[in-house]
């Protein structure tokens, strides 16, 4: 048995491909375009290929699936420095805690400027799904 | 032909609440009028008549259930499959976002807080769940506004004080302004026998659940499951789970 939360968010994305596809009475797609925040890390071949699989499964045809990674982004609230993950370190712990929960990051990072978690995510934290008829 | 799909946890979602036989919100206009308690109780008196019930406390930036519960935290571990599955706690399955940040704070603003009330919704494994109950954060604000277009059954936790009954009614009276159906409402740590709010919520077609006393004992029992199924707080919840059990198959 697949013991991946991934299963879940791909579960997420096929309802959603699903329901345009009975709205719009289409079986098959040109273009199957998911966006992914780099906050959530997943395995974006794990992904792409359950996603391929759920939707062969399903019946439903398609020429191209991809699946691309937006960076993320942080902006601070009190100081307004702006930063990203590169040379953040992290503990196993906490990168799994964000990968369930991106969110959980304003519990393990601060502001690297003036160590507020009063910040806004500007990039990285998406599920998005783009299809092309 | 191009198109954004909306947020793919949404549709996911619903579905995913609308397989249970019912949902139970946990609301209140102000804080300390006993939601976490009222719902982590009504948890075990359901799950005393036979459901499969699911707990979630959904009060992100302060989650407590697992005070009440008395879990240490290497008891709040992520156990990974088809999402995340629940602890158990004397069978009653929590869910909590303790297991991903621990003793930290968690604050968010805005977007933020819809975001991750979206991801535990989806992550969370509720296959052998039947009856859901979510505790949710106290006032009015995007969490509440979140979680009640998935055609969840608010239940509003009332204070008898001026103060409480009057933040009370506010929000049964945004909930009907918001087209939400079905809202009961149970007054709380309750000084008087007799009910206060019960026709205010007639007044707008809603379930008055009912009145529990305010037991001043109850606090020495906190972190004891045994404890607080022995309470006379517990007995005051089992008295009124005919009149839960009826609301949720209304």
């Amino acid at each position: 048995m697949l013991k991946l939360h991934e299963l879940a968010v791909v579960e997420a994305l096929l309802t959603s491909i699903l329901s345009l596809a009975s709205e719009r009475r289409v079986k098959s797609f040109k273009k199957i375009i998911v966006s992914i925040g780099e906050l959530q890390r997943f395995d974006r071949e794990l992904l792409k290929s359950m996603l391929i699989d759920f939707l062969y499964r399903m019946n439903i045809h398609f020429e191209e699936v991809i699946v691309n990674e937006e960076p993320a982004l942080f902006q601070c609230n009190r100081c307004g420095f702006k930063w990203d993950l590169g040379g953040i370190e992290l503990s196993d712990y906490v990168k799994e805690a964000i990968h369930f929960l991106p969110e959980a990051v304003y519990s393990f990072i601060k502001c690297p400027s003036c160590g507020s978690r009063d910040y806004d995510i500007k990039s990285g934290r998406i599920v998005k799904v783009n299809v092309e008829l | 032909m191009s198109f954004v799909l909306g947020d793919p946890r949404v549709e996911y979602i619903r579905a995913k609440l609308a397989r249970l036989k019912g949902v139970l919100l946990f609301v209140g206009g102000k804080g300390g009028v006993g939601k976490s308690t009222i719902a982590t109780l009504t948890s075990f008196s359901l799950m005393s008549r036979g459901f499969e019930v699911g707990l979630i406390d959904m009060d992100l930036t302060n989650p407590s259930i697992n005070v009440i519960l008395g879990l240490n935290m290497a008891d709040m571990k992520v156990i990974e499959d088809r999402g995340v599955k629940p602890i158990n706690v004397h069978g009653v399955k929590f869910f909590s976002p303790i297991v991903f940040i621990g003793e930290n704070p968690l604050p968010l603003r805005g977007s933020s807080v819809v975001n991750a009330l979206r991801e535990l919704l989806t992550i969370s494994n509720l296959e052998d769940v039947e009856i859901l109950l979510i505790d949710m954060p106290p006032s009015i604000k995007e969490e509440v506004l979140e979680v009640i277009r998935y055609n969840v059954k608010p239940v509003v936790v009332a204070s008898q004080d001026p103060l409480g009954s009057w933040s009370a009614k506010r929000l049964l009276r945004l909930l009907k302004d918001e087209g939400v159906s079905n809202v009961a409402i149970v007054e709380n740590m309750a000084m008087k026998e007799k009910a206060i709010l019960d026709d205010y919520a007639r007044s707008l077609s809603y379930t008055h659940l009912g009145v529990i006393p305010f037991d001043q004992e109850f606090y020495k029992t906190i972190g004891d499951v045994r404890g607080i199924l022995a309470s006379k707080l517990y007995s005051s919840i089992l008295g009124i789970t005919d009149n839960i059990i009826n609301f949720l198959y209304v």
